[in-house]
């Protein structure tokens, strides 16, 4: 009103008037850009108090299912030897007598088939009841320089207790090429070790039997759980026997077709079973296929 | 096998104490499992190795002590006084089979007074798990346990005669023939087994079990001493077929020396005389028809270390073969002679093993060989691996579970008695247990098994899949089938709601699983088609088909199922041919990317009222005809029944996205498309269009 009334008054009186005008004018717009501010800014924290959530309430989105704890076993030994080289492969679970026994050196009726008691099917067919059947058909296929892995499932014909099942898993590495020695097994299983339980873990030999290999030896690693101080778990010995192993049988390399004075080789093997119960705590073998949804949810 | 300490020291002189000796004597080969305490002496408890039946012997682990210590064996001397008349006069053995018995020592003691056999005697025999029974049969399994050979004794009275000796033929038992052994048992002897007779028949089975005909007992004054090698494979299998295992027969299975029954049979003379008088006859009666050609072996010594990895020098290895009891010959190679009482040294790596394991393996160094070679799992092992990835992300758990089975699972399943999944199960011909005498044929009887476990606990959720195998008959004369499956299975949660269940909500939600699932497989277009399969509702039951191959069933299980498994709310389940996804995968071509259009889209909805009984599919193919190549994608939202929805029939509602590549659609153009999808949908399944 005051701008509109500039009209009627004097030239001395104009510039000044106008003038204070304005200023007022200014004054009271910014007066108001800050009021509405201020008030915008308060609904807005009005709004986002009011819109707050409770974050310790449950999440709800898709939940991801578990891997069997054998599983993880399995696929933490898989990246181990491929880490190493290896090369993964699989074979039949239904074998002949052939591939499980005889390729493998067992002489017929040999007492060493007394643990390798076997489901047969008919009188050339049986449950496997080692992994190693399955090293000599890649043998059989290949040309040295090679190094295969294999993980599988095996059958045997023992009673079913909390510690041992007639059905169960092995994971078995070979390496075949000129040159190979004992010295090469024995480093290549300190590898392992240290992948498998930890940077300090350390590996014990002892000599043993497997028609297969020749020399043949059990290994023993640092127990994972006292770092060999000692414990339940290793039975106070600090040590750990994990599985077998050796320099593979001049007579199986022959019998794979590869000469065993141009090559030499070594294999070892374990129990992934025992492994998992080992690594999980889990104290039963039957858990592992009793497939509550609880326990499988833990891993 | 049991070995006292004192008695090991008897052959060996060492200073170790115990726990050092039982450290050693493992890391050397011979695992020492425990060390126990039997009235007062210190007894080691070594497990044998299968290949080393010549450690099943105090003699035999004084061999590997005293190679371990270097030090001198020394076998207790045997002064035996024989008295009297020829053994000849007294007894006779004919071996008509050599080729099972290649040895038969035996001696006659005559006049003797059977009682206890002395305390020292039975303590042994006790520190090392066998009973006392009387002095003759003590002096028999003392020597046997000393020395390795098994012995046996007759009373030589009791035996038939021939020309008035005591007439011993080791012959193969004919069919038919009997022998009540010495536990009582009757015995039927086949071909097969080899028999110690006399003339009126079986008196033993070789190498097993005495007859109870000629036993020895408190009234025996005249006995035949028989100490003799049999084929292993014979005893072996004789044994078995028998049901028999003796500490005898555990023996001639793996290793008893040739060289060694004579020692045995002048050891257990003399045992015999000490603790129950008499006299010797004189002589031994040893038929050897076949003694085994001397053993050499030409070991390298090159060989030795190229296959250890180490630098031992030749008159090292011998010098460590020396100690096992080997004759070493050195010179450019070691030409090595093989005692009778190792005949598992058959080659030069037998050798070397036995270079090494007294060098000492933890003395072997570790090494690496260099390699190039890159890891990597199989292309199977991949996908496979791709499989378990998928399930998992779809929030399934893992199961695993038992391939062997019962038959009762195919009745829980509902399977006819013609079913394949029956018909060509495979049966294990020798089965541990009852429970598990077949391979299973389908992955869903686990399924089932998991959901009634986990119901069973109250554990109302399942979500669970296996990757497993099974196995099938194959047709006549091929070999059986292995194959790989991925199976599923969904219960409990939001799919047991009533709603859920009238809805089939889980019967969709096992679909969408199999349809995300075989997505990672490949692009190809899935078909699902109603089917009829035993295991499944009737109204709720689809085969999976890829390229019009079947891959698979799903569906909601039948109530008989339900029942079998004491359930009561539905499971939905899924088993899926993995072989045939991954050869699938394998053949997958490489994703290509399509351009996308940038132009503005155009959505229109449709609600159609279509008879209840036309498959959705149906009316989507004449939708996607009729629409041609703009509609950039067809959505069906919604299916309704019910308030005004006329009976017998249900509401579809679509949603169409129309978009051209190229330019901007218009809604006129939107519009006549349209027009033709309703013209469509009303000729192809008497749709009515909800306006």
């Amino acid at each position: 009103m005051i701008l509109r009334g500039l009209g009627d008054l004097s030239d001395e009186q104009r510039p000044g008037a106008g003038k204070a005008a304005n200023d007022l004018r200014q004054r009271l717009v910014e007066a108001i850009e800050a009021a509405r501010a201020r008030l915008q800014a308060a609904e807005s924290r009005d709004r986002l108090e009011s819109e707050a959530l409770d974050v310790t309430l449950p999440g709800r989105w898709h939940r991801l299912g578990r891997r069997h704890p054998l599983t993880l076993i399995h696929d933490e030994l898989t990246a181990i030897f491929v880490g190493m080289g290896f090369e993964i492969v699989e074979g039949p679970e239904i074998e002949t007598y052939r591939y499980n026994f005889e390729v493998l050196n067992y002489p017929p009726d040999h007492p060493a088939m007394d643990e390798q008691d076997s489901f047969y099917l008919d009188d050339e067919l049986l449950l496997r009841t080692q992994t190693s059947a399955v090293q000599v058909r890649e043998m059989e296929n290949r040309k040295p320089p090679f190094r295969i892995c294999t993980i599988g499932r095996c059958f045997r014909r023992e009673p079913l207790s909390a510690r041992a099942s007639f059905i169960f898993h092995q994971c078995e590495a070979l390496v075949v090429d000129k040159g190979i020695t004992l010295a090469d097994l024995k480093g290549t299983l300190a590898l392992f070790a240290r992948e498998l339980f930890g940077p300090k873990t350390q590996v014990r030999f002892r000599p043993d039997f497997f028609p297969f290999t020749e020399p043949s030896a059990e290994y023993s690693l640092t127990c994972m759980f006292c770092e060999g101080a000692g414990c339940s778990l290793c039975k106070q010995t600090g040590w750990l026997e994990v599985g077998g192993s050796g320099m593979i049988h001049p007579n199986v390399l022959r019998a794979a077709g590869h000469d065993p004075e141009k090559v030499s080789g070594w294999a070892f093997g374990l129990g992934t079973d025992r492994l998992a119960m080992m690594r999980f705590g889990i104290d039963d073998i039957r858990l592992l296929v009793d497939n509550d949804m609880r326990f499988l949810e833990q891993f | 096998m049991l070995v006292p300490v004192d008695w090991l020291k008897e052959f060996v002189a060492f200073e170790a104490p115990t726990p050092q000796l039982a450290d050693d004597l493992t890391m050397l080969g011979l695992e020492v499992e425990n060390i126990q305490e039997v009235n007062g002496a210190v007894v080691l408890d070594i497990k044998v190795t299968s290949n080393r039946g010549d450690c099943l012997s105090v003699l035999g682990v004084a061999r590997e002590a005293a190679a371990m210590f270097a030090r001198a064996l020394t076998v207790p001397e045997c002064n035996l006084a024989e008295q009297g008349p020829a053994v000849e006069d007294l007894a006779l053995v004919d071996i008509l089979d050599a080729d099972l018995c290649p040895r038969y020592s035996a001696r006659v003691v005559q006049g003797i007074n059977i009682g206890a056999a002395p305390l020292w005697a039975q303590t042994r025999l006790v520190q090392c798990g066998i009973r006392p029974i009387n002095a003759v049969v003590d002096a028999t399994n003392l020597v046997m346990l000393e020395l390795g050979q098994p012995l046996h004794a007759f009373d030589c009275d009791r035996l038939a005669k021939t020309d008035g000796r005591a007439h011993i033929i080791v012959r193969r038992a004919k069919e038919g023939e009997t022998l009540v052994s010495l536990d009582g048992v009757s015995r039927d002897l086949s071909g097969g087994m080899l028999a110690i007779a006399d003339p009126s028949g079986p008196v033993a089975l070789a190498g097993v079990m005495g007859g109870a005909s000629s036993e020895i007992s408190l009234a025996t004054r005249n006995v035949l001493l028989e100490s003799a090698h049999f084929d292993r494979v014979c005893i072996r299998r004789a044994a078995r077929a028998l049901g028999m295992s003796t500490e005898a027969s555990y023996r001639f299975e793996r290793i008893v020396d040739p060289g060694g029954t004579v020692r045995a049979l002048d050891r257990v003379a003399d045992l015999i005389v000490q603790f129950c008088g008499g006299a010797v006859a004189k002589g031994v009666l040893d038929v050897f028809p076949r003694p085994p050609k001397v053993a050499r072996i030409s070991l390298r010594p090159s060989r030795v270390n190229r296959l250890l990895g180490t630098r031992i020098p030749s008159g090292e290895i011998a010098g460590l073969l020396r100690r096992f009891g080997l004759e070493v010959t050195e010179g450019r190679r070691l030409m090595v002679t093989v005692p009778t009482f190792r005949p598992d040294l058959t080659t030069e790596v037998d050798l070397i093993e036995e270079v090494a394991r007294l060098h000492g393996y933890n003395r072997v160094p570790e090494t690496v060989a260099p390699s190039t070679a890159r890891g990597r799992q199989s292309q199977e092992l991949e996908l496979q691996e791709r499989a378990r990835a998928a399930l998992t992300g779809l929030g399934l758990n893992e199961t695993m579970n038992y391939a062997l089975d019962h038959p009762s699972a195919f009745d829980r399943l509902n399977l006819p008695a013609d079913h394949p999944l029956r018909t060509r199960a495979i049966a294990v011909r020798n089965p541990k247990s009852e429970d598990f005498t077949i391979l299973r044929t389908t992955l869903l009887g686990h399924l089932m098994q998991t959901a009634r476990t986990n119901a069973a606990r109250g554990v109302g959720e399942v979500r669970a899949f296996e990757v497993g195998r099974i196995f099938l008959r194959g047709a006549a004369g091929q070999a059986p089938e292995e194959k790989r499956m991925a199976g599923a299975g969904l219960r409990g949660g939001r799919l047991g709601s009533a709603e859920g269940v009238r809805d089939g909500a889980g019967f969709y939600a096992i679909k969408g699983v199999a349809e995300e699932f075989v997505r990672q497989f490949t692009r190809t277009f899935l078909q699902f088609e109603p089917t009829s399969h035993p295991s499944f509702h009737p109204g709720r039951c689809a085969v999976v088909r890829l390229d019009s191959q079947e891959i698979g069933v799903l569906g909601e299980a039948a109530r008989e199922v339900l029942a079998n498994h004491d359930l009561r709310e539905p499971c939905y389940l899924m088993e899926l041919d993995l072989e045939a996804l991954m050869r699938c995968a394998k053949q997958e071509p490489a994703p290509r990317a399509m351009p996308l259009s940038r132009f503005p889209a155009i959505r229109r909805d449709l609600a159609l009222v279509v008879p209840d009984e036309q498959p959705a599919r149906r009316v989507n193919d004449a939708i996607r005809q009729a629409a041609g190549n703009m509609l950039e994608s067809l959505d069906l939202f919604d299916v309704y029944r019910g308030e005004q929805i006329p009976a017998g029939h249900k509401s579809l509602a679509y949603s169409m996205v129309f978009r051209h590549a190229e330019r901007t659609l218009t809604d006129s153009e939107v519009d006549e498309i349209v027009s033709a999808v309703k013209k469509a949908v009303v000729e192809a399944v008497g749709a009515r269009v909800r306006e």
